[in-house]
């Protein structure tokens, strides 16, 4: 069955539900069989789940806002650029026209033996995301190890976004980092343990004034491909600048060593090096097509295309 | 479940089921066989159709998403006797090879220039990068948005 | 060059284009099959194994399960399901059903019920154990001292043929001499149209297959001999087909098809999934291949050999004569040539043909090694190469055909003309962040099969109104043949094209031929057609002779000129059908015609790209890619440019980053959606400038030659000697990826806008 509810009250009544927003993320995974298709509870007729507005210091994002509408919306652009342009940056036109933000946020982690047909997975005993006992990835990790791939979190993290969402009874609001952890970490045995969450909205407080941001995304095609590391950099006068990468391990990662050099001015290269050694040290790489262990390494040094970012901020001794 | 969408213009309604998706409906149901299942997966855009003016994956939406809301698929932008600019367009530039990709193509291109009449060629080139096409190499295809764009800015005078 | 054409040498979008942007035409999917039952082939997960049990009892439960055929139903007959006509190099491996798979595409059950969704479910509740053994998924696998044999009716090692082919001493190597490894990997052609078909075999005794396939005819032969039936029983129909590019070059799973149709009663479908298109079809061939390339000091070659390997996967099909067909491409003049190829079997993703064949991996290696040589003597690459190259009249290394046209040098100063221009108006940065730089590489092919094969014929008929229906056995693959050979008809008959209907590829209505590949369309059929169309003008002048006795007919360009003393009449083509058709000596106008390939005259094509390496970030992004192409007369411009835009695009994917990936842990591919595998997409394609030289091939179809394979072959070797010169490096392998970060073509410094 799918449900369509047109309030929350109505959606937060489906027992044992799988919530959904414009399905794109779990369409594939029903098809290949990873993901039993029942009891769909679609959160796309709950008219405010679907808002972009300013509230309090900042914005609300609900979470059925269509990604294409987040990286259209003066809002967002005006505010929040590296939302904006990561929410552009998202697979392809026609994904983007029905993907929303609570959908991208709760996506599946990935990884090559796991998002293939049951029919080829069929060769290889099951894995922790399928009900197994191993990573087939690295087969000695006690826990799976398929990659977070989602752009929006890269770039709402970076603006310390808040996430409010319902669970056991209750509207719940905390740091949206928090929910990330708490949905991979149960994503890596999804086939056992599903977070029971509802995401509705997503906040942010209004940058200071004067301080930049943006996201980049590199990924070998312009369009449909999952990044194979993404950036998304905040830097400015009146508070410490962030640097947030994903695509690079099984959640996002923080990359603060490198966005205190970048507070205090050190130059590019010193930057790149800096980058590199912090990913070098945080990531959890694994095989993905098409891009050996050496060459995700080199897009370590893709936040180069970041530092323009910098030109407008103080030098060290200014501060 | 019994679905109402408006369907090129025309109210159709449709029994359907959970799982059954968008472009199932479409060429099994509508027998509109324009629309083209090249991966059924999301990936290759053959599939394209317009939903409340937006470009997207008919393989990837279920038919009950679609409820209440209106689809346009390439039967309905433009006929033999009468074809749409962009119709016109692909086929003058000689945009169109196998053609398996074209509706698709078409559709991406007429959601972009309804949204964006004067498209620049990086815009045509990201709206249509969701549809692969393994023929033309897109050079043919990307002029023909531009030719038809051009033509349309003509009629509106 | 002769009179100016009328309808020949023009851009005409394709006849078929409204059909095709209103979404009316159908492809073999979009067929009303009449009641066709769904069907799905169920294949082994593993690379190598043998199946212990099959158990179809909890799918037969299934509401709405119709049947399942399994290995032990199936006529027990090797085949090669190559679309090729028989010849020697065909060997015979294939089963139609296997419980010996010996790669993930091998076909083990097919499953049948009364809807595709009741189809998938049954298809998941057959149940088969297997027996898994270790592949041999490598050449050095496959090659190593006691491997176990993949074919050992055919071959007691894995390698299954070999091909040697030389000229000259291999003592007289010249005064430099250098060597050099490629590796090239497998890759798959990734029409947008999956393959199908549906075959109706009800009464077990007419077979009808509607599929995508290129070769109707051939398809019909091995059909009508696994099946016992005589080829007047059998008919292939090929509808719309939405690419080919040797995919469709062989029979996919007709046969089994037709067999549960006889089993069933009743009609039956079968669409591949994408996932089947990646790891069941064919590939192109994975290679290794050593060269050594001598020349003197003075820029001459003196000598070139090559050691080929090839990885042709478990069955043999088109393997052999791949490698064949690799061996005769050298457009060069080098008087001591050595060609020594195998081809390899091994439980790797099955080969086949594409765009190319063959020719496409050895060009990659050769015409890097002459980069590396004009560098070596200190030559501009494209003096080095035009210095060599052979000229009208004289041979290429170990053909016996002379060259008949070749306007190689009017390609080499075009694209250079644009590149110069490109180079004024962007610059050619060359510094510490950024360097840019060209490479250059030619490519040569064949018009038609290098081994004379081809073979085409034409039917056409005048109607009583002076139109004219063609009725040709060649495939329309989405590469604009009908339109073509529509032209050619029209040309030759006097008529204007929308005077001319073709039907083509029915092998019920439409006369033999060998097939669509080679690049055989324009030059094979293109010559049958115009011996067909001649063939009908000579018997309308002899029936509108014999209409008017006492006078004299004349043949002009655009008709006739009737002459009784001072009388003089002129009668257009139509006019005479229409005169000849009522009158009462008169008759039914049919021409037909049949070209035996007698020749393979190769087109030619310069191709330039720009690249742009950033040292500090290891990136590689693709700027311009410039083709200028010798492809006789171009039929129809507007195709021509397709062609060689569309070769470009494919050649672009394969150097950058298109492969099968085998993945060490699975023993198999991960390389089965569009994802997993990435085919560059509009805005990651660089900036294409295509040129079409002057040209006239005295033995093409008014002057015409090839262009469909031609296309693709130089592009990857002059995106690689571009990389190479930017980035100072020596690589001879693909995909790109492996070695640089690449930035899509539309990729921007700083933040996306």
């Amino acid at each position: 069955m799918n449900h369509f509810p047109s309030s929350l009250s109505q959606a937060t009544e489906y027992r044992d539900a799988i919530f959904a927003g414009g399905c794109t993320d779990l369409m594939p995974l029903f098809k290949n069989q990873v993901r039993d298709h029942r009891n769909l509870v679609f959160l796309t007729q709950i008219p405010e789940l679907r808002e972009i507005r300013r509230e309090g210091p900042g914005v609300s994002i609900g979470a059925s806002a269509i990604l294409a509408d987040v990286a259209e919306s003066e809002l967002i652009l005006n505010h929040f650029p590296a939302l904006a342009q990561a929410a552009n940056a998202v697979a392809s036109p026609q994904i983007r026209n029905i993907a929303t933000m609570g959908g991208n946020i709760m996506q599946d982690r990935r990884c090559i033996y796991f998002n293939q047909s049951a029919g080829w997975r069929s060769s290889l005993p099951p894995c922790f995301k399928t009900g197994g006992d191993v990573c087939h990835q690295i087969p000695n990790s006690p826990v799976c190890r398929a990659l977070y791939y989602s752009d929006v979190a890269t770039a709402l993290l970076v603006y310390d976004a808040q996430a409010e969402y319902w669970e056991k009874g209750a509207l719940h609001c905390a740091p949206l980092r928090e929910l990330i952890h708490r949905h991979c970490e149960a994503n890596g045995t999804a086939c056992r343990n599903r977070l029971n969450i509802l995401v509705t909205r997503f906040f942010m407080d209004s940058p200071p004034k004067g301080e930049r941001s943006g996201f980049y995304k590199y990924a070998m095609r312009t369009s449909i491909d999952f990044p194979l590391i993404n950036f998304a950099l905040r830097c400015g006068r009146s508070r410490s600048a962030k640097l947030v990468s994903g695509a690079a391990a099984p959640e996002p990662l923080i990359l603060e060593h490198t966005a205190a050099l970048l507070d205090h001015g050190a130059a590019d290269d010193d930057i790149l090096a800096a980058c590199q050694a912090e990913l070098k040290t945080l990531a959890m790489p694994i095989r993905e097509a098409c891009i050996s262990p050496a060459r995700k390494r080199d897009l370590y040094l893709q936040v180069f295309s970041l530092l323009s970012l910098r030109e407008d901020c103080p030098k060290s001794t200014e501060l | 479940m019994t679905i109402t969408v408006r369907l090129n213009h025309e109210l159709r309604t449709f029994n359907t089921d959970a799982q059954e998706t968008l472009l199932h409906l479409i060429r099994e149901k509508a027998r509109l066989t324009g629309t083209k299942c090249g991966c059924d997966l999301g990936e290759c855009g053959a599939c394209t159709v317009i939903l409340d003016g937006r470009a997207v994956n008919s393989c990837c939406v279920l038919a009950e998403q679609v409820n209440g809301r209106e689809v346009e698929t390439i039967e309905g932008i433009g006929t033999l006797e009468h074809p749409h600019p962009l119709q016109q367009a692909f086929m003058d530039a000689g945009a169109i090879q196998c053609g398996f990709c074209t509706p698709g193509m078409i559709l991406s291109a007429k959601a972009l220039l309804d949204h964006t009449p004067h498209p620049s060629r990086a815009d045509i080139q990201k709206a249509m990068s969701g549809n692969l096409c393994r023929c033309t190499g897109y050079t043919k295809i990307i002029e023909a948005v531009e030719l038809a764009a051009e033509r349309m800015e003509k009629e509106r005078g | 060059m002769g009179k100016p054409f009328q309808v020949l040498n023009h851009a005409i979008p394709r006849l078929e284009s409204m059909e095709k942007a209103t979404g009316k035409i159908a492809y073999t999917a979009d067929l009303d099959a009449h009641g066709a039952a769904a069907a799905i082939v169920l294949r082994s997960p593993h690379s190598c194994a043998r199946v212990l049990q099959i158990d179809c009892s909890e799918a037969e439960k299934v509401p709405g399960f119709l049947g399942c055929l399994l290995p032990c139903e199936v006529p027990d007959i090797l085949y090669n399901p190559s679309g090729n006509p028989p010849a020697e190099l065909l060997l015979a491996d294939a089963r139609i059903l296997t419980e010996n798979p010996r790669y993930i595409g091998d076909r083990i059950v097919c499953v049948a019920a009364e809807t595709d969704e009741a189809c998938r479910m049954a298809a998941q509740k057959v149940k088969i154990r297997y027996e898994v053994h270790a592949p041999l998924l490598t050449l050095k696998d496959a090659m190593a001292e006691g491997a176990r044999p993949i074919q050992p009716h055919l071959s007691a090692s894995n390698i299954v043929k070999r091909r040697n082919v030389s000229q000259g001493s291999p003592d007289q190597k010249g005064e430099v001499l250098l060597s050099g490894h490629f590796s090239t990997p497998s890759m798959q052609h990734v029409p947008i149209e999956p393959t199908c078909c549906i075959c109706d075999f009800s009464d077990g005794k007419n077979l009808t297959v509607y599929s995508n396939s290129q070769t109707v005819f051939q398809e019909r032969r091995i059909v009508s001999e696994l099946l016992g039936l005589k080829e007047n029983d059998v008919r292939f129909i090929k509808p719309a087909v939405g690419g080919g590019f040797g995919a469709r070059q062989q029979l996919h799973s007709q046969p089994v098809i037709a067999l549960m149709s006889k089993k069933l009663g009743r009609p039956v479908r079968l669409v591949y999934t994408r996932e089947e298109e990646f790891t069941a079809t064919a590939v192109r061939l994975g290679t290794e291949i050593d060269i050594e390339v001598g020349a003197n000091r003075d820029g001459v070659l003196q000598y070139l050999s090559a050691y080929y390997l090839a990885n042709i996967g478990p069955y043999t099909i088109h393997g052999p004569t791949i490698v064949a067909g690799a061996s005769r491409k050298i457009q060069y003049r080098i008087p001591n040539y050595f060609f020594d190829g195998y081809s390899i079997l091994t439980n790797d993703i099955c080969g086949g043909a594409f765009r190319g064949y063959g020719n496409t991996q050895l060009t990659f290696g050769r015409e890097i090694m002459l980069d590396r040589m004009a560098q070596k003597l200190g030559m501009d690459p494209l003096e080095f190469r035009l210095k060599n190259h052979v000229k009208v009249g004289e041979h290429f290394p170990c053909v016996d055909a002379p060259v008949t046209s070749c306007a190689i040098e009017e390609c080499a100063r075009r694209a250079m003309e644009i590149r110069t221009r490109i180079d004024v108006e962007e610059h050619l940065t060359f510094d510490e962040e950024v360097r840019q730089a060209w490479g250059v590489a030619f490519a040569c092919h064949g018009s038609g099969p290098s081994s004379r094969e081809g073979l085409s014929s034409a039917i056409v008929m005048l109607n009583d109104d002076g139109t004219a229906r063609i009725l040709v056995g060649s495939a329309d693959i989405g590469q604009g043949s009908e339109t073509m050979l529509s032209q050619i008809a029209a040309e030759t008959l006097g008529l204007s094209l929308s005077d001319v209907r073709i039907k083509a590829a029915d092998t019920l209505l439409t006369p033999y031929d060998t097939g669509t590949f080679a690049s055989s369309q324009t030059f094979v059929c293109g010559n049958a057609v115009a011996l067909a169309c001649r063939d009908a003008r000579a018997k309308l002048l002899k029936q509108l002779m014999e209409t008017v006795p006492e006078a004299v007919v004349t043949e002009e360009d655009d008709g006739f000129l009737i002459s009784s003393g001072d009388k003089r009449e002129h009668l257009s083509v139509q006019q005479a059908v229409r005169r000849v058709a009522f009158h009462q000596h008169g008759g039914v106008i049919i021409g037909c015609g049949s070209y035996k390939a007698q020749a393979s005259p190769s087109p030619f094509v310069v191709c330039m790209a720009k690249v742009e390496y950033r040292p500090k970030l290891n990136t590689v992004r693709l700027l311009h890619i410039i083709e200028a192409a010798d492809v006789g007369t171009p039929i129809n411009r507007l195709s021509v440019e397709g062609q060689l835009e569309g070769g470009i695009a494919q050649g672009v994917g394969y150097a950058l980053f298109e492969r099968m990936e085998r993945n060490p842990r699975a023993q198999k591919t991960v390389s089965t959606d569009l994802l997993h595998y990435r085919v560059p997409q509009a805005a990651d394609m660089p900036k294409t400038h295509v040129v079409i030289a002057d040209s006239y091939e005295p033995t093409g179809p008014h002057g015409a030659k090839s262009v469909g394979e031609v296309a693709t072959v130089p592009v990857a070797p002059a995106i690689v000697n571009a990389v190479n010169r930017a980035a100072g490096t020596e690589i001879g392998t693909l995909p790109l990826c492996d070695r640089f970060v690449i930035l899509p073509h539309s990729a921007e410094r700083g933040p996306l806008s």
